[in-house]
């Protein structure tokens, strides 16, 4: 087989191994499904996004009135502190499972837990 | 050689323009309205399709929560302002977007034999579960004793054209029942007049479908009432609205009582025998007042009432933790937890 009669040449070989890295990583940058498989979707008035529930943190969420505070620990997450009456959020409880979910309704602040994406939920209905 | 290298890079670019477009083809609107978050996911919008959507349905929410709101005074046409007018004088006038609201409700009020009732705004503010904040203590006896002995009914009002007319000046009109299904069903209506076939309108948990969710159904999980999980999930199709009523939204203890917010135009007190009643149906409407209506109906009645509203599609979860569910219904959940053992009634 001579050289021109193959089907790519090396210019081409660089070019697949340059999209093919590209496209990884923008699956690594905008798709994050988390080490674990599992991850928070949080809202807030001015914001969404994703959070691994990975590792031992505690991060502030800025909400209609004020910061609510969450725990990440163990696989789960909580609300630890909110700035609204009744503590409806906190009263949740650790947030474990695919499906689980807490909101801060006066604070319009939202966490949401995710599994895999094959399991993934469009909405909860309570 | 030529063609072998075009296919190849046909191929890269399908591959690249795949990846682009799947973190771009549903995108997600945010506002809160009606006491609650409104979430709408749209499928294979334009940018400006978006846009416009958006305006749009912040304003007709904005709209709808002003107007519909039964006890703060917004405008001279209010819902309120209708309350306050049928307690003076029996009667008020109404707009067409109220007598729309109105008229919807009428024939759900009627075929449910009034276990839906949004003439007992009187007995809903009685409770307290109007307020922000929860009460601590229910209503003296006597207060809802003399509520039940002028028993305002929705058939007591009389809808007319331009306005309303009631002979029991203790009609309060309260939709909390209805509103959100009302609203979902209009929503829906708005987005698909933009051309969207594919999206998923939440408020505050009840919620209605169009389309699908990129070639596979929109899939919902139905919150377990006695957790923080899913009790199960479901898969809706084009049209489709799910909404749930329970007893964990709005409720406070007095002692060791318990007091939820869905109440019992017969006994003047929270209906007793449901935790939580699920419907699905084409019509968000409908689903929003039979939740209510089955959950008042209780296990003895809950079917003959969903006969009766034409709803196909229930779940009743009794105080034992038992599930009651119509055929259509069993056929459609996937339960996440065994339903027999699942469910514990907290004291």
């Amino acid at each position: 087989m001579n050289r021109s009669s193959r089907i790519t040449t090396r210019g081409d070989r660089i070019v697949v191994a340059l999209a093919v890295v590209f496209v990884l990583s923008l699956y690594a940058v905008y798709w994050q499904p988390g080490e674990t498989g599992t991850t928070i979707e949080y809202q807030t008035p001015n914001d969404r996004g994703e959070i691994s529930l990975d590792g031992e943190r505690e991060l502030s969420l800025q909400g209609a009135e004020g910061v609510s505070h969450i725990r990440i620990h163990d696989g789960a997450v909580r609300f630890t502190a909110s700035p609204c009456r009744n503590k409806h959020c906190i009263h949740s409880g650790w947030l474990r499972h695919s499906g689980d979910f807490a909101t801060c309704l006066p604070n319009q602040v939202a966490l949401l837990i995710h599994g895999p994406d094959s399991q993934r939920l469009d909405a909860i209905n309570y | 050689m030529h063609g072998n290298r075009l296919c190849l890079y046909s191929l890269l670019l399908t591959a690249l323009l795949t990846t682009a477009c799947s973190s771009n083809d549903q995108q997600s609107l945010r506002f809160y309205a009606l006491g609650t978050l409104i979430e709408v996911s749209l499928r294979d919008a334009e940018t400006r399709q978006v846009t416009e959507i958006e305006r749009q349905l912040i304003a007709q929410f904005q709209h709808w929560q002003t107007h519909w709101h039964p006890w703060q005074k917004n405008s001279d046409d209010n819902l309120a302002a209708i309350n306050q007018s049928l307690a003076q004088s029996g009667e008020a006038g109404i707009n067409a977007e109220l007598g729309s609201l109105l008229r919807a409700a009428q024939p759900y009020y009627e075929q449910s034999n009034g276990l839906f009732d949004p003439a007992i705004g009187g007995l809903v503010r009685l409770w307290g579960f109007n307020r922000e904040t929860m009460p601590t203590a229910p209503p003296e006896k006597d207060r809802l004793a003399d509520w039940l002995e002028s028993r305002p009914r929705y058939a007591d009002l009389v809808i007319r054209a331009d306005r309303v007319v009631s002979d029991n000046r203790n009609v309060q009109l309260d939709f909390g029942a209805f509103a959100k299904g009302y609203a979902l069903q209009r929503a829906a209506a708005l987005v698909h007049e933009h051309g969207i076939r594919h999206a998923l309108i939440n408020a505050g948990g009840d919620l209605i479908v169009l389309g699908n969710a990129g070639g596979r159904p929109w899939r919902v999980g139905i919150r377990h009432p006695r957790s923080s999980g899913v009790l199960a999930t479901v898969e809706l199709s084009d049209g489709e609205a799910l909404v749930t009523s329970g007893d964990y939204e709005r409720y406070f203890w007095a002692g060791d009582k318990r007091y939820h917010h869905i109440l019992d135009p017969r006994t003047a007190r929270p209906a007793g025998g449901a935790i939580a009643v699920s419907v699905i149906d084409h019509n968000a409407a409908r689903a929003d007042a039979a939740a209510t209506a089955l959950f008042v109906a209780g296990v003895q009645d809950w079917r003959r009432t969903a006969e009766a509203m034409n709803v196909d599609c229930a779940m009743l979860i009794d105080s034992r933790g038992r599930i009651h569910m119509t055929g259509c219904m069993q056929k459609r959940l996937q339960f996440k937890i065994d339903p027999e053992k699942g469910i514990q009634v907290s004291p």
